[in-house]
């Protein structure tokens, strides 16, 4: 209550006044995201072929809280030919029963959906997955006045992973990645191919058998 | 009377309606700006999406509150309830009627007066009718029904009959020195401005703005104005945190409206106030034919001063604000006035035409400069014993925690004395 706690308070004020706001206009600016900041979840493309990575192993819908995730899995019955070349709609493409990465594939999806009314973006099925075709996307926009479209489907789902890896390279140029630690195995997403395959096979296999939703 | 000037009095009606418009929509840029000001000294931007930088804000507000529906309690004195908020509203722009914005421009060869009225006891009006204005105060929270609504209005009321004492006695001075109640004689009595001095004073006035004579006046003058208009640290009537919304709770859409308005109002009508009687009215450093553009631009001032101040000081506690008032500020107003008055005298006394300050040259004008003197030297005795009577000692250090100090922070112990954080007594 001295005068001159009265005046450095009045002073406070003032200088205050006339700084720099720090209120981001949101939707005429962006605030740049945090590198780790959880939208929806999106599909890594594959460094190659540009498609998800998804072996449809069923971990991501079993390990979902809040059962967001419905998947289809389809045996592959391919003739063990090389399709990566052609493209077709995805849902055609997998009914047809032939994998888009590769022809000795086993297990795929033919439809991936995310209901994202009900994504608590947890991240454990980004977590989860062997094989690394899911991430947490910045996508974080999904208001609609239409309940449909808050399912995302495997477009949508690919589309956002791609834009993230788009704006994670962009940010990410110049910057040197250091190498792989010692004693560690490398990732599967620095393969062309996950490096094993068995596992995720016998582990769907047991997952199919007791999870009949996720089989669908 | 056959040549009855119909000229006159059509010019007296545009007048009146030209000022009445532009107070209302003073008012509405009014609460824009505030929280513009509040907005940056929170370091956020405030409204800037209606219109340009958000300039129509107040514009969407006032619609807002038109198609509201206007809620009465079940238990509400109905017909009070009604009249409340637009006696609020009236007292407070009928205010107007007595606030010169300048003196007169010459158009179309006939002088257009700034003023409504140029009544010869036109500062006892403004009084008048801004302590009129706690009517509608204690009308709205006692129709209300709501105990919340009931303390607010006791504690204005309280608040304003005290605070009203104030800011009469220190109103006193300034009068004493322009020997006027007249608005537009009291400016002429300051003179001119600080810079370029004499533009018109009468003989025998000091001819320099009075804030200078005066400082003590003036503080105690702000202090009681800032009360008289319940805001920020005065707000206690509102005072959010403990009586919801006080007077205002139960009213709804433009009934709290009028009250918002008469709120803002009455800031400016203290600030005029403050602006003739201590910072020289209209008179600026171009003489008078810019006079509404200094007066408005002093007015701003204040009005800034207000939002400043209610963005960094604290509410009082109840109890320190009536101690303030009667203990502090009515003891020092009345020593000012027998300070005035013994000092006027004398100088009158010494000689009875002494020219106005900034007229004549010092040698002859030294009983006013006497006079500044011994009030600048009372009103740095005032501040700062003000400040160490707070801190309990006139020379040695606070023992009570200051801003920053990390002591205000903490109630660890010191040794086996644990340290009293007691709450500072009322002053």
């Amino acid at each position: 209550m001295e005068l001159t706690d009265q005046v450095t308070g009045f002073l406070l004020t003032l200088r205050t006044m006339v700084g720099p706001t720090v209120t981001v206009q949101y939707p005429d600016a962006m605030r740049e995201l945090a590198p780790r900041f959880r939208g929806a979840v999106g599909f890594l493309p594959h460094p190659e072929t540009g498609r998800e990575k998804c072996v449809g192993c069923g971990l991501c819908p079993q390990i979902c809280p809040v059962d967001a995730i419905t998947i289809g899995i389809i045996e592959d019955e391919s003739d063990g030919a090389d399709h990566t070349d052609e493209w077709h709609p995805f849902e055609h493409y997998y009914m047809k029963g032939l994998d888009p990465l590769d022809a000795t594939s086993k297990k795929f999806t033919y439809y991936y959906h995310i209901n994202e009314t009900r994504c608590l973006y947890c991240g454990l099925c980004v977590e989860v997955c062997p094989v690394e075709a899911l991430v947490m996307s910045h996508h974080f926009e999904m208001a609609t006045d239409n309940r449909g479209e808050t399912i995302y489907d495997k477009h949508k789902i690919l589309q956002m992973g791609k834009t993230y890896m788009a704006e994670l390279n962009e940010r990410l140029e110049g910057v040197a990645v250091p190498p792989a630690l010692p004693g560690r195995t490398q990732r599967p997403s620095q393969l062309g191919r996950p490096a094993t395959v068995e596992q995720p096979d016998s582990g769907a296999q047991a997952y199919g058998r007791e999870e009949s939703k996720s089989s669908k | 009377m056959d040549t009855f000037d119909w000229v006159w009095v059509l010019i007296r009606i545009i007048v009146a309606s030209v000022i009445l418009t532009i107070v209302l929509v003073t008012m509405g840029f009014l609460t824009y700006f505030e929280r513009k000001v509040a907005a940056h000294m929170q370091q956020r931007q405030g409204p800037n999406r209606t219109g340009p930088l958000g300039l129509l804000q107040w514009v969407a507000d006032a619609v807002k509150l038109i198609h509201k529906e206007e809620i009465i309690p079940a238990g509400a004195d109905r017909a009070i309830f009604w009249l409340a908020p637009m006696l609020s509203m009236l007292t407070a722009s009928a205010a107007y009627a007595f606030i010169p914005f300048g003196e007169h421009i010459e158009l179309f060869g006939r002088s257009i007066p700034y003023y409504i009225s140029d009544t010869p006891v036109g500062i006892l009006a403004l009084l008048a009718f801004s302590s009129l204005g706690v009517y509608g105060l204690i009308m709205g929270s006692w129709s209300s029904n709501n105990k919340y609504s009931l303390l607010g209005g006791l504690r204005s009321s309280a608040q304003v009959i005290s605070y009203e004492v104030t800011m009469g006695i220190s109103l006193i001075g300034p009068l004493l020195l322009a020997q006027s109640l007249n608005l537009n004689d009291i400016a002429r009595a300051q003179g001119g401005s600080l810079v370029t001095g004499f533009t018109g004073s009468l003989l025998n006035t000091p001819g320099v703005w009075f804030i200078l004579l005066q400082p003590v006046a003036f503080l105690t003058y702000l202090t009681s104005a800032i009360a008289e208009t319940n805001r920020t640290p005065f707000d206690l009537p509102e005072a959010e945190s403990e009586l919801v919304g006080g007077y205002h709770v139960e009213f709804a859409a433009m009934h709290f409206g009028l009250y918002f308005l008469a709120e803002y109002i009455n800031m400016i009508t203290v600030s005029a106030i403050a602006t003739y009687c201590f910072l020289g009215g209209w008179q600026g450093p171009f003489g008078a034919a810019f006079g509404p553009l200094w007066f408005i631009i002093k007015m701003a001032g204040f009005i800034f001063f207000y939002y400043w101040l209610r963005w960094t000081v604290p509410r009082f506690r109840y109890d320190q604000l009536m101690g303030i008032c009667w203990k502090v500020m009515l003891p020092l107003a009345l020593v000012n006035i027998l300070l005035v008055a013994i000092m006027r005298t004398g100088v009158a006394l010494i000689q009875p035409d002494i020219p106005p300050l900034a007229l004549g040259n010092l040698g002859v004008t030294w009983p006013w400069l006497v006079f500044i003197a011994i009030q600048l030297v009372f009103a740095v005795i005032v501040v700062v014993g003000a400040s160490r009577a707070t801190v309990g000692s006139w020379w040695g250090k606070s023992d009570r925690p200051r801003v920053g100090d990390p002591r205000s922070l903490t109630t660890t112990l010191d040794g086996d004395t644990p340290r009293r954080v007691e709450l500072r007594p009322g002053l």
